[in-house]
């Protein structure tokens, strides 16, 4: 490791060359173009709402510059630092989870948000990779038995429940349903049998439904409208139905950038979790095939990048990073088509969203810096290093 | 097992050192999921996008955009000379938008606007609050000052006023049934308003704008205006001067007369067109009764055309005519009436029983008497007058385009007896429609031509084009020239000499008719007491110009003839007419003028008369209330006076008019009973059994049918037999 890092220091020329610059290219692309589209979603609402067409592009130009000066820090923080900091991280999460119910605002009943100053911050967001970096960090050591379930699987969950629990306070459960699935991907890769998956499958199924039929209310409404999609289209369906007529008006090529109706306040968050709806409509079938295939290439990137690392925290950290990655486009998506009921998560490096946007950057970073550490190099660099045990 | 174990244990040593092959494995089998997500994910697209995308477009254009009605503007009706009758006046219309509010501003803008506009607070703010809706009319037909004062409170694009029309009538309750009335709306709902609508009303245009959901138009979006197209303008052959003759002679007709209702029509006999029409009372079209239905039906039905009446004398004429034209009858011909005539046994008498003696052609007219006319219609037969009666235009629409017009009653010739023949002679047993009536009148004095009667002269476009104009309209040649010139003095005659002469005008040649018919209540019986008085006159009497009838429902005085309820009132019109229409007078009458006789005694009053060579009529001997003509109008030497008191004395007894009964149903009774029943209702009984017995099973008049008090009707028996019936169900005892 410090030899890793003498090399850093000494030939800088080297840094870019184990860059994954592809990865890099890509990523800036998307954010870029999310910034322009950012600014095409919610320049009606924006000038409408807060009278400043530019207001919410200006916010998101703050973080997306905090993000990528994130990215950067990370790229050069060796990622091997994570497994001696992960216990660490961890319990300045919680830390903040805490502080969110304490300090948080509310908003809609829920309390997600630490205001700072002009910016506000979620703290869950920091979660998701709290818990990809908890869990790569027990699962890599060798001490946990993944094979077995109260050996391995269930000292490997342990530490997401207080995770969980904070986060139910909020309450906020789409974002445990995030967590819940990063955490089943993390196991799959950890080596967790398939019997101890589809058991905890099972077991958070029931949850889920017993949750639902307990407290009723606002997730049995949610349910229930996805089932009958044309109910109530003024009131629960409005948004699926408007996000529907936004894709449908797009086309196969789009209504040309900056010429989205729905965008006109008829179809809500639109600068946020329906953001892929108004680029649907702006630019079509093609614009959201052509931005999926470069997320896609993104998640490609992250798993050959996790394939090539040479340690098991890193392969772990750089899987559960692309995990997170896929799984919140999914889940984004999904939400937009209406393949599922609505659960309010962002778009990455598009949607509106501050916290977002920089904790992804971040996260990338992380993943560049393990790029720069693959089996790949190590075999060209002729085995000059030798690796630490 | 153990193998299993140990290899895991190799593996757990291994990630020690060196990454196992398994991880690598399990991040490709993961990238696969990601990937097959993706894909599935794509293809969602694909479908909403490209498969269901147009639909999804169509569906979502109406949210997109507002369409904003813009109102054409409704077609001005005037009369023949340009006076407008019925246009719009500019008003104005409240809309709420309540998206554009803010929720704290509602309560605020509801105090504030229903202070402005008079309305209830809490339903404004219920309006103000009703999400739901981008827009809503708050109130319409609000003037220019109260727009204002909604717009100087300056409650935001919440709020929002727009131009409204509103029908107005200028001439108020002038022509009210011919025009009719408008709702709220601008569609037409009687009268002209509601047959011409559809050229009236013009086609709204509209406005397409884009909006954002609350519906604000949103810059540089697409846009779509379609002009309205404005309704046409009617210009009727109504003349404003003639009808405000008519209606002031009508409402004086109803108010001596005492009467219910008082109809009348002037038209152009030459071509038919209709140059008045009213009956009154009337109503006022820029405020209809319209919350109080029956009488706002009553009052703006137009009788002219809508009320079919036996007309009694009136229809005199055209028995005349068609006598004459067919040669049943002629100037030479000699009448003898002893007051009754015996048609086929049965004993129809004359108004006058005592008769009026032996008559020719002219005085038979001038007397109006029922024998001879009787002798006329049968002398024709059937076949013949029927055949003129239809050419005259009786028992369908005349079409004149007045709305509701109906077709009288003619009934089939193959239903009527002689009897029914005789009393057609007439003008019993038959209805028509005052238009009706007229426009045959008109016929039998212009020449014989007969003409469809028509009310719209022409229809111009926004533009100034004309795009429709009516001529007259020449159905057919009803009588020969000669016949019609003939009519013409005879009708001069009754003027002149008979019962009409209260109809005489200074200086002119005045033809005309009286009639009287009874009324009958709501199951066909005679009606005690209820009349219809009529006349109707045309002049000049030598080239016929005007035709004026005037018929007044159910007078309540003294004296009930046609000659003194009616014919005074056409006169008045005709005489008025004539000098407006610039009619030269044939000669000179010499005229003086009428003494002021309101409040003197009768014998006073037939005193001054008899000093001034005029003759007094006399409704009943009492104080004089009222006078016909007006005191200062010039009256031609040997013309009568009528005299009103303000006693509402019964009729007279001795009324010209058959009583009519009810035919009752016969059926299952014995001989006895029917004899009883029908000796009862004044009907002769009949029977073709010299000794009748057992039921009766037919009847010669169907039950309810309406006939004249000493009617025969044939009833026949039977014997009662085992009929083939299923049930041994007993015979009604009664």
């Amino acid at each position: 490791m410090e030899q890793a890092a003498a090399k850093n220091r000494t030939t800088g020329k080297k840094v870019f060359h184990h860059f994954d610059f592809p990865l890099f290219a890509v990523l800036l692309s998307i954010c870029l173009f999310g910034l322009v589209m950012l600014y095409s979603a919610s320049y009606y609402y924006a000038l409408t709402k807060h009278g400043d067409g530019l207001y919410f592009l200006k916010r998101q130009l703050l973080c997306f510059g905090i993000g990528v000066g994130a990215l950067f820090a990370t790229s050069f923080i060796n990622y091997k630092f994570y497994r001696k900091a992960a216990w660490w991280l961890y319990g300045i999460v919680i830390l903040l989870l805490a502080a969110t119910l304490v300090i948080g605002e509310t908003v809609n009943e829920a309390t997600r948000w630490i205001k700072l100053g002009p910016v506000t911050f979620q703290p869950a967001e920091l979660a998701k990779f709290g818990t990809v970096m908890v869990m790569a960090r027990l699962m890599c050591s060798g001490k946990l038995k993944m094979q077995s379930f109260f050996r391995g699987v269930v000292p490997a969950l342990l530490p997401l429940i207080p995770f969980a629990g904070l986060i139910i306070l909020q309450p906020n459960l789409s974002m445990i349903l995030i967590l819940a699935f990063t955490a089943y991907v993390m196991l799959y890769l950890g080596g967790v049998k398939i019997s101890h998956r589809l058991l905890l499958m099972v077991m958070g199924v029931t949850v889920i439904v017993l949750f639902i039929v307990v407290k009723k209310g606002y997730h049995a409404d949610r349910i229930y409208y996805y089932l009958h999609p044309n109910a109530d289209p003024t009131g629960v369906n409005f948004q699926p139905i408007q996000s529907r007529i936004a894709l449908g008006n797009g086309g196969l090529f789009g209504q040309g950038l900056n010429f989205s109706r729905q965008k006109l306040n008829f179809l809500p968050e639109r600068e946020n979790d329906y953001i892929l709806a108004i680029i649907g409509e702006e630019l079509g079938f093609v614009g959201c095939f052509l931005l999926l295939a470069a997320y896609f290439f993104l998640v490609i990137r992250g798993t050959v990048i996790a394939m090539r690392c040479s340690d098991r925290f890193g392969r772990l950290l750089a899987g559960g990073i692309t995990a997170v990655l896929a799984i919140q486009v999914i889940l984004n998506v999904a939400v937009v088509t209406n393949a599922i009921p609505s659960t309010g998560q962002t778009l990455p490096f598009v949607s509106y969203g501050g916290t977002s946007i920089v904790i992804f950057l971040a996260a990338m970073g992380i993943l560049l810096n393990i790029s720069r550490y693959s089996e790949v190099e190590e075999k060209n660099a002729a085995g000059t290093e030798q690796q630490h045990s | 097992m153990a193998e299993k174990r140990k290899k895991k244990r190799s593996r757990n040593a291994a990630q020690t050192s060196k990454p196992a092959r398994p991880l690598k494995a399990r991040l490709k089998n993961a990238l696969k999921a990601y990937g097959l997500l993706f894909l599935l994910l794509i293809g969602f697209l694909f479908v909403i996008q490209v498969i269901m995308g147009p639909s999804l477009q169509r569906s979502a254009l109406k949210q997109w955009t507002r369409t904003t009605v813009i109102a054409a503007k409704r077609g001005e009706i005037t009369d023949c000379s340009g006076r407008i009758l019925a246009t719009n006046n500019d008003v104005y219309k409240v809309l709420v938008r309540p998206r554009n509010m803010k929720a704290s501003d509602r309560e605020r803008i509801a105090a504030e606007l229903s202070a402005a506009l008079g309305m209830d607070e809490e339903l404004v703010l219920r309006r103000c609050s009703a999400l739901e809706y981008v827009e809503i009319v708050l109130k319409r037909q609000i003037d220019a000052e109260t727009r204002d004062r909604v717009n100087a409170l300056q409650l935001g694009s919440g709020v929002v006023t727009v131009p409204d029309t509103k029908r107005v009538y200028p001439m108020n309750d002038m022509f009210a049934q011919l025009l009719g009335y408008t709702d709220v709306d601008d569609n037409g709902q009687s009268g002209l308003e509601y047959t011409y609508n559809e050229y009236l009303k013009g086609t709204d245009g509209k406005q397409i704008v884009e909006t954002d959901s609350s519906g604000n138009p949103i810059a540089d979006g697409a846009g779509e205006l379609v002009p309205p197209i404005d309704g046409l303008d009617l210009v009727l052959t109504c003349d404003s001067v003639m009808e405000s003759y008519l209606e002031k002679a009508l409402r004086e007709a109803l108010e001596i007369n005492n009467a219910k209702a008082a109809m009348g029509i002037v038209m152009d006999c030459r071509t038919g067109a209709i140059l008045a029409a009213s009956s009154q009372p009337d109503l006022d079209p820029n405020s209809p009764p319209r919350n109080d239905l029956e009488a706002l039906a009553e009052l703006s039905r137009n009788r002219i055309a809508a009320d079919s009446y036996e007309p009694g004398s009136t229809f005199k004429i055209l028995t005349l005519a068609a006598a004459i034209d067919s040669g049943a009858a002629d100037l030479n011909s000699a009448f003898f009436c002893s007051g009754v005539s015996l048609v086929n046994g049965e004993q129809i008498h004359c108004w006058k029983h005592s008769g009026h003696g032996p008559e020719d052609l002219t005085q038979a007219a001038e007397n109006s008497c029922n024998c001879a006319f009787m002798n006329m219609a049968l002398k024709m037969g059937k076949e013949k007058f029927y055949d003129y009666l239809y050419a005259f235009g009786l028992g369908r629409s005349t079409e004149s385009g007045i709305s509701g017009e109906t077709s009288g009653i003619v009934t089939h010739e193959k239903y009527i007896t002689d009897n029914d023949l005789a009393r057609i002679g007439f003008g019993q047993s038959i209805a028509v429609t005052p238009i009706q009536l007229c426009t045959a009148v008109c016929a039998a004095v212009n020449g014989g031509e007969l003409y469809r009667p028509f009310v719209v002269d022409r229809m111009i476009d926004g533009d100034g084009n004309v795009v429709f104009s009516a001529d007259k309209t020449p159905l057919r040649r009803v009588i020969s020239e000669e016949t019609s010139r003939k009519v013409r003095s005879i009708l001069q005659s009754v003027v002149d000499n008979g019962t009409g002469k209260n109809c005489r005008i200074a200086g002119y040649n005045v033809g005309g008719k009286t009639g009287t018919a009874q009324k009958y209540d709501e199951y066909g019986r005679v009606a005690e007491g209820r009349y219809i008085c009529s006349f109707i006159g045309f002049a000049p009497a030598e080239d016929p110009r005007y035709v004026c009838l005037i018929m007044v429902d159910e007078p309540h005085v003294a004296s009930i003839f046609g000659s003194t309820v009616a014919a005074p009132f056409v006169k008045s019109v005709l005489e008025d007419i004539l000098q407006y229409g610039g009619v030269a007078p044939s000669h000179s009458d010499e005229t003086v003028a009428v003494p002021d006789l309101v409040g003197l005694s009768p014998e006073k009053a037939e005193e001054k008369l008899a000093e001034l060579g005029l003759e007094a009529v006399f409704q009943s001997r009492d104080e004089i209330t009222a006078q016909v003509p007006a005191a200062g109008t010039p009256a031609a030497k040997g013309s009568a006076v009528l005299l009103y008191t303000g006693k509402d004395e019964d009729p007279d007894d001795d009324k010209p008019i058959t009583e009519y009964v009810e035919v009752p149903d016969l059926k299952g009774k014995t001989p006895l009973q029917v004899y009883d029943m029908l000796t009862a209702l004044g009907l002769n009984f009949s029977t073709d059994m010299d000794d009748p017995g057992g039921k009766c099973y037919l009847q010669s008049v169907s039950k309810g049918t309406v006939v004249a008090k000493g009617y025969t009707v044939i009833a026949y028996f039977r014997i009662e037999e085992a009929e083939p019936t299923p049930a041994p169900t007993p015979a009604p005892e009664n």
